[in-house]
């Protein structure tokens, strides 16, 4: 239990630094402080500027716009995006990042999946013929930037085989789902509304497969490692010694002792496919938190940067907590130490 | 049937068993021939490195066949060379027939499942076996009247659920046969929860749950405290004669299987050099590596200063040697000795030795 | 044991570096991926080092000149007049290619050899020190893990500017960190070895402990994770690139050349295609030669 406390606190404090870091690089915009609010066309909005300084006193010392900037990032404050004209940039968020949830869990599926079964697959035959093709796959994998994999894939299955859609997060003509999660895949699977389902389905595979390739390759690295060192350990020769066949060995104390490695990789995981839709939403004109970051850039968007780099710092505590305590779950001697 | 005591659990013949290092082809254990009988506590007794635990891992087929290869010989269960069957075949023999438990108890338990789930899984291997006939027979050979399935535990991913299953009294009977106090606790504990002692005595319990004829303990005690130690040779001596199971000990500790055995086998350099009573060894030991062992053994009655550790170095045994491996220590060596391999032979009822002291 | 035995070994034992050689040409010519890494490492080298150094005589090693337009038709598929086919503006695509061979693998170098050094002091001055330092340490990298290189270099980079150079400082700035936690952890598990004891009872300062004693020993460490390392910084810069972070058109960088034709995907797929393939082939070479390296040195 204090092993999850501990982690709690540190993910404030790593909160607090990150919100401090954005603190900094907004003011290291050169210029007006403003910009970071409103971006560089914020001569165009003076009323909208004026109230900014006075709400945020950004002509007060910078410890009391350090406060008011926290403050304000609790409530959601997290100013304008110029390039989305002029929304509040928390608007933009809460209507993107359900999209890039989408493609980061199905890219996590894919990842897991294929990364779990190819290290299964390594380990039992490893050094022979299996475990060295497999190898040369997942290495193509991660030492590809995931815009090619991106690329690759779309001139593979859309271009050629016509099998799936180039872009977009869903077909035209297709009605919305009623926001229940506010996740429309799922809302969409909870409402019964399949015409949906089935077309959001076709166009979150090639980003989500883009991203799953360039990943996965750690998966089945760090399992094959696991899985080696666990088949050498003196319990399984218990539970061969019992009687149990290969298979039950294999997998029933294997591969669920190897398992806790891929656990806590799974938060690193995370991180890395969250990177990676800035560069597949673009390509694939996925409405999510990637191409706002990608836009952004291209915009000079400062709001809507600071606030991408913040709300991915988040996520990524958030997932590392999570992965903390699936690790307490599924490791006894965590949980009773 | 107690008129089988004389009837031969296991009989090796001439086994030979070496293994491919990097330092070329090591001879681990040479021409080994023993035979035990029902309900019998032997030991098998030497320095590390002689091959007493390769010779007790090939007897339940957890040799790593390579880098070891088992160049000669037979093992025979109930009558069935053990060699000769196949994987899939000898495995039936593993756990029901054929138990082991091993050194270090801590390793020897998977981590992650509680005590009870793990106990459970070995009862309902022996369950499973003997739904589908794979008990062995009076003639020794496997039975497989019902069906050819191997035996799988229910699901792939978690053990059963000891209570659902209704094991929970089998379970806490095992526990309770090994002299645990609170066995009800102990189901629920995983094995770092407990101390060292409990966790053997569980290893022993998991064995035994599953009726095995003859049970390997390949230094049970040698991870434990000397109280413990001798707590855990006691449950084990009392044991054998509650459940109808042999025991065959591996240890280096000639002190310990004196408390226990009833017959010891001393082994050097992977050969049998003697093979007697225990009390005749202790009173009569004949084979001089064995006579040095027992004035090794500090005890309150010697006086420390007379320890004679026996002179010289095991031989390295990937370098094959001509006539009797000891005889480079041996005080007693005569030439003979240098030029030819003694033969493990009886010189008296019920004792045999490897010796030229002792005739061809 | 006698004195006999022990006289041989010595005079039999070659000195340590080159014992150390002769490993690693044993493994170049024994495993087949170091093989092909260290190729297609070499390759890239040598093709950086001539376009660097012809830039600097003012020629050129391309077959023709990387911003000139109109050098062949418009998008056309490769050919043996055009490798890599042309571009929409006419220009040749294997020159581009070529010619941004050196920005990629000298922000790399720079940024690794940075984090090398700078990681390496901290790191061990850190796990010497102890007490504040090294809580302040451990706590600064856990802000720096819990944002990834990509948007922290990112936002560091929109602070500073676009450019090459600015990209390089954005990524030396946040590369540091893992390097100072690895030598850190090192350094720890040395300090409390017995010749660095008897090297301060001798009265050696700390930072002459830490000079002669601790980093010849980590090092060996620390390259082999640089080395594996190469690939990342490569990743990540070409990321930087693509998102036109790093130089300006019609400078050729290969990261920015995806996404300049990236339009192109469905009518002229080789454009996009080339400039990703050989980020590719790039990162797979230092892999190889870094898993090959860490298999060698490792196991010494």
């Amino acid at each position: 239990m204090s092993f999850i406390v501990r982690r709690l606190f540190l993910a404030i404090f790593v909160l607090l630094g990150v919100a401090t870091i954005t603190f900094v690089l907004s003011h290291s915009l050169g210029g007006n402080p403003i910009y970071a609010w409103l971006g560089r066309a914020a001569s165009e909005h003076p009323a909208l500027a004026a109230q900014y300084v006075a709400k945020y006193h950004l002509n007060d010392p910078l410890w009391v716009q350090y406060y008011y900037y926290l403050a304000g990032l609790l409530q959601g404050n997290l100013g304008y995006s110029p390039s989305r004209g002029f929304v509040p940039v928390i608007t933009v968020i809460e209507q993107t990042l359900p999209y890039t949830i989408q493609i980061a869990f199905f890219a996590l599926v894919i990842s897991l999946v294929l990364g779990v079964t190819l290290g299964v697959v390594s380990a039992r035959y490893h050094h022979q013929i299996a475990d060295k093709s497999i190898r040369a796959f997942y290495l193509a994998g991660i030492c590809s930037p995931s815009f090619l994999a991106a690329i690759v894939l779309l001139i593979v299955f859309s271009l050629e085989l016509h099998w799936l859609p180039s872009g977009g997060s869903v077909g035209l003509n297709i009605s919305n789902p009623t926001p229940i999660t506010y996740l429309p895949i799922l809302d969409s699977l909870i409402e019964g509304n399949f015409a949906y389902f089935s077309s959001a389905i076709q166009h979150v595979l090639l980003p989500s497969l883009a991203l799953a390739l360039v990943n996965f390759g750690v998966v089945v690295r760090v399992l094959r490692s696991s899985m080696l060192d666990v088949m050498h350990s003196n319990y399984i020769r218990t539970a061969r010694a019992k009687g149990l066949s290969e298979n039950t060995v294999f997998f029933k104390h294997g591969l669920r002792n190897a398992m806790i490695s891929v656990v806590t990789l799974s938060s690193i995981l995370v991180t890395w496919l969250i990177t990676g839709t800035i560069f597949v939403e673009n390509i694939f004109a996925y409405p999510g938190i990637g191409q706002y970051v990608y836009q952004a850039l291209t915009t000079q968007d400062y709001p809507g940067l600071m606030a991408c780099t913040l709300v991915f710092a988040l996520i990524i505590v958030a997932t590392n907590l999570v992965a903390d305590m699936l690790y307490v779950a599924v490791d006894p001697q965590i949980r009773l130490s | 049937m107690s008129s089988n005591r004389n009837r031969k659990l296991l009989a090796i013949s001439d086994l030979s068993i070496s293994f491919e290092s990097r330092q070329g082809t090591v001879l681990a254990v040479q021409k080994a021939s023993l035979e035990m009988g029902e309900n019998q506590f032997v030991a098998v007794v030497g320095e590390s490195g002689c091959g007493k635990s390769t010779l007790a891992l090939a007897i339940i087929g957890l040799l790593g066949i390579p880098p070891a290869k088992i160049e000669t010989g037979k093992i025979e269960y109930k009558s069935v060379d053990l060699l000769a069957l196949k994987e899939s075949d000898r495995r039936k023999y593993r756990g029901t027939e054929i138990a082991m438990i091993f050194q270090e108890p801590l390793t020897s338990l998977n981590p992650v499942y509680k005590i009870g789930d793990q106990i459970a899984e070995a009862i309902i291997v022996r369950e499973r076996r003997n739904e589908h006939g794979e008990g062995v027979g009076e003639t020794g050979i496997m039975q497989r009247a019902y069906s050819t399935k191997s035996v799988a535990a229910p699901s792939k991913l978690h053990l059963p659920r000891f209570a659902s299953k209704g094991l929970e009294p089998a379970i806490l009977d095992a526990l309770k046969r090994v002299r645990i106090a609170d066995p009800e606790e102990i189901i629920d504990r995983y094995p770092f929860e407990l101390s060292g002692g409990m966790r053997q005595r569980v290893m022993i319990a998991m064995a035994l749950s599953q009726k095995p004829a003859l049970l390997l303990a390949d230094e049970p005690t040698t991870a434990l405290d000397v109280t413990t130690q001798a707590q855990v040779l006691k449950l084990m001596k009392t044991l054998m004669s509650e459940v109808n199971t042999s025991i065959l000990l591996i240890t280096h500790d000639l002190a310990v299987a004196s408390q226990v055995a009833d017959r010891i086998i001393v082994m050097y350099a992977g050969d049998l050099v003697e093979d007697c009573d225990a009390f005749e060894l202790f009173s009569e030991p004949l084979h001089p590596y064995t006579v040095g062992l027992l004035a090794c053994i500090p005890s309150g009655s010697k006086n420390v200063a007379k320890l004679k550790p026996i002179p010289g170095s095991v031989l390295e045994l990937n370098k094959p040697t001509i006539g009797c491996k000891f005889a480079s220590r041996c005080a007693h060596a005569m030439n003979v000795c240098r030029e030819k391999k003694p033969v493990l032979a009886e010189v008296k009822q019920g004792h045999r030795v490897a010796c030229f002291l002792y005739g061809e | 044991m006698t004195s006999e035995s022990a006289k041989e070994e010595d005079t039999t034992r070659a000195s340590p570096t080159h014992e150390r050689l002769g490993t690693i040409l044993y493994a170049l010519r024994s495993n087949k991926g170091v093989l092909i890494g260290a190729s297609l490492v070499t390759l890239l080298i040598v093709t950086g080092l001539a376009v660097f150094i012809a830039g600097i005589l003012h020629g050129r090693i391309t077959p023709y000149n990387p911003i000139q337009q109109d050098v062949g038709p418009a998008l056309a598929a490769p050919s043996w007049a055009h490798l890599m086919g042309t571009d929409d503006l006419g220009r040749d695509v294997f020159s581009r290619v070529v010619a941004a061979t050196p920005n990629d693998l000298a922000v790399s170098f720079v940024v690794i050899a940075f984090s090398l050094i700078v990681g390496a002091f901290v790191g061990t001055y850190a796990a010497f020190r102890g007490g504040l330092v090294d809580e302040a340490l451990m706590r600064m990298t856990d802000i720096f893990f819990a944002i990834p290189a990509l948007v922290l270099a990112m936002a560091i980079g929109i602070a500073l500017g676009p450019g090459i150079t600015n990209m390089a400082i954005a990524l030396m700035i946040i590369w540091w960190p893992p390097y100072a936690r690895l030598a850190r952890g090192e350094a720890l598990k040395i300090a409390h070895q017995n010749y660095i004891e008897a090297a301060r009872m001798s009265g050696a300062g700390r930072l002459r402990i830490l000079l002669e004693h601790a980093l010849p020993n980590i090092s060996v460490t620390l390259l082999i994770y640089a080395s594996l390392d190469v690939g990342t910084v490569i990743l990540i810069y070409a990321g930087l690139s693509y998102l036109g972070l790093a130089v300006r058109p019609p400078s050729p960088d290969w990261g920015q050349m995806v996404s300049a034709y990236q339009d192109y995907t469905f009518s002229a797929p080789w454009l996009p295609l080339f400039p990703g393939i050989v980020i590719a082939l790039g990162v797979i070479g230092f892999s190889l030669l870094g898993d090959g390296l860490k298999d060698t040195l490792g196991a010494s």
